[in-house]
């Protein structure tokens, strides 16, 4: 990989944010990310741009930099290639939640009380979303690519997702700002009248919009998880989100997909496992 | 009588009429035939649609069929008689295709599969290319187009491989008796655990199968999704390979140990060298008896040692 410097400097678009575009230098045609477990390359031809990555597999990494060099190292990487009437001279990042919901599953057992509820951070990856100058999306790459997982009552009826472990944080002053990582408040709310073991709790995030915080740090909507009084019937709302006002959030992104009424009513088997 | 006396004779005007009216009740056929498979399209499925598209057109040119003949004067009810006779022929003749027929039409209701599944019949396996009334077209993965009667399917027993989203795989794997299958266990799991394709939910099991001839005999269930099939099928065998080479896991061949019973004193052993040649004298005496001759190497040849004995 090329040696890249930990640019975090205020001369770079965003500073400590990685997504913003990015202009090559004269002497320089590569430009070099690193972004928790990915490390992101794009060499620039007249009308090329060849993208080479590879991921750490630590998705606990969280490393971000940026630099620019002469020439592309593909060493383990995997490669694509743009065609372009004319390529520009830059490009831009952008970041984007996953294009399946995810799979959250708390790293210890959490239940609710009948008649309670409890907000839950929980972060999935993020995606980069690599455009060109004109706006032209070149490709999508993941942070760290998640296992693929299934979410639903049987083998035969549910969904395709990507699966994550969560520490399930209670306190919004436990949340730890990871580059790569998007935070997502959830509110799960019991109405039955027996406790909920919440083992495996599917996060849709595309439907989900995308914030920033003054901190730098991505957050999503926040969702509300309710189990119906009858125990079976399971409600998803999505709420406005609310944090403290020094962090200043700031709507980056829009939902992937726009869900009517009809998609936010489920079965409590697609909301719990 | 002249063309155009014929033309506007009786005979001519009925003859004139049988054609405008085959030729406008062709038109309708095709038109409606037309009409009614745009607008079942939005509620059935492919199959259907043409189902009924063959319906309407063939039904109209029969009416049609039946005004003209009528038109030009034939009386329909001896041709509807002698088909009564005919038809009892025709129906022992035709019995397998009647009943394909009407497996298919069976088929196309019950939807076992649909176009584009992949599905096994038998011994053969292919993706659906189309489903006709009286078969069902496959093509395999060597590219070879397969047809397939109703009547066949609907006897069969018929595996749809692409109905549902995932797939397990059940990988069996053998480890040698000397190993701790607590760790063998776990080494399979994080192996599944480190693959992405790999799902984590049904979650990866590891099922003791039995102490087999050689080793011990497990089944390693995991799941993916349809499309990654065949790509986890080629290369988690790879991967549990390299993880039992790190971890020394052995792998047993298939062996088998020879036992004389408890009575019999243990098979004497002589190592022979490289040269070929047979051991010492003090060698036999360390080593016990040679099953070859005395005086001779396992040859029958004599040798050093048999010399020395005499």
């Amino acid at each position: 990989m090329t040696e890249l410097q930990d640019v975090l400097g205020i001369d770079e678009p965003g500073g400590l944010d990685w997504w913003g575009s990015f202009a090559l230098e004269v002497g320089f045609d590569v430009l070099a990310w690193r972004i928790g477990p990915l490390s992101l390359q794009a060499r620039h031809w007249p009308q090329e741009w060849r993208l080479a990555w590879r991921h750490s597999g630590d998705p606990q990494d969280t490393a971000q930099a940026f630099a620019r060099a002469a020439e592309l190292d593909e060493t383990d990487c995997r490669v694509a290639r743009f065609g372009l009437r004319a390529a520009g001279r830059s490009l831009e990042l952008r970041p984007r939640l996953a294009d399946r919901s995810v799979v959250v599953r708390p790293d210890t057992q959490l239940f609710i009380p009948p008649g309670e509820e409890c907000l839950i951070y929980v972060s999935t990856p993020a995606w980069v979303e690599v455009a060109t100058e004109g706006g032209a999306t070149l490709t999508e790459v993941p942070t760290h690519r998640p296992s693929d997982s299934w979410f639903g009552a049987n083998t035969r009826d549910g969904e395709l997702c990507y699966a994550s472990t969560t520490l399930a944080r209670l306190r919004i002053e436990d949340v730890v700002r990871r580059p790569h990582r998007i935070v997502s408040p959830v509110t799960v709310r019991n109405r039955a009248a027996d406790p909920l073991q919440l083992e495996r709790i599917s996060v849709p995030v595309r439907l989900l919009p995308l914030y920033v915080t003054a901190r730098h740090q991505l957050w999503t909507q926040p969702l509300v998880m309710e189990r119906a009084a009858d125990g079976k019937q399971g409600a998803l709302k999505l709420e406005e989100l609310k944090l403290p006002a020094e962090l200043e959030p700031q709507r980056i992104a829009e939902a992937r997909q726009t869900a009517g009424r009809q998609g936010l009513l489920h079965t409590l088997d697609r909301l719990f496992g | 009588m002249s063309i155009i006396d014929f033309v506007f004779s009786q005979r001519g005007l009925d003859l004139l009429r049988a054609v405008v009216i085959a030729v406008v009740g062709l038109l309708v056929a095709r038109v409606g035939a037309g009409l009614g498979s745009r607008l079942a399209g939005r509620y059935f499925e492919t199959q259907q649609v043409d189902l009924l598209r063959k319906a309407v057109f063939y039904g109209v040119v029969v009416l049609t069929a039946m005004s003209v003949l009528h038109q030009l004067g034939f009386s329909l009810t001896i041709i509807l008689g002698a088909a009564g006779v005919l038809s009892v022929a025709i129906g022992f003749a035709s019995q397998t295709s009647a009943s394909n027929l009407i497996s298919g039409l069976f088929l196309i209701g019950e939807k076992p599969f649909g176009v584009g599944d992949v599905i096994r019949v038998g011994e053969t396996v292919g993706e659906v290319l189309s489903i006709d009334l009286l078969s069902v077209k496959l093509r395999t993965f060597d590219n070879l187009f397969v047809r397939v009667p109703n009547e066949t399917l609907i006897k069969s027993q018929i595996v749809n491989l692409t109905r549902f989203d995932i797939r397990r795989l059940e990988l069996k794997v053998s480890a040698a008796y000397k190993e701790d299958l607590a760790h063998v266990r776990r080494v399979l799991l994080e192996v599944a655990e480190a693959y992405p394709l790999c799902l984590t939910e049904p979650k990866p099991a590891v099922l003791f199968l039995g102490f087999g001839d050689s080793g011990l005999e497990l089944q390693f269930n995991i799941w993916s999704a349809r499309e990654n099939f065949l790509e986890l099928r080629n290369t988690m065998p790879e991967r549990v390979k390299r993880a039992f080479d790190a971890e020394g896991i052995e792998i047993p061949f298939p062996h088998r140990s020879l036992y004389a019973g408890e009575a019999t004193a243990p098979f004497p052993i002589r190592i022979v060298d490289d040269a070929g040649g047979g051991g010492s004298a003090s060698d036999m005496a360390r080593d016990g008896p040679s099953t070859s001759a005395p005086g001779t190497d396992a040859d029958g040849d004599a040798t050093r040692d048999g010399d020395a004995l005499r």
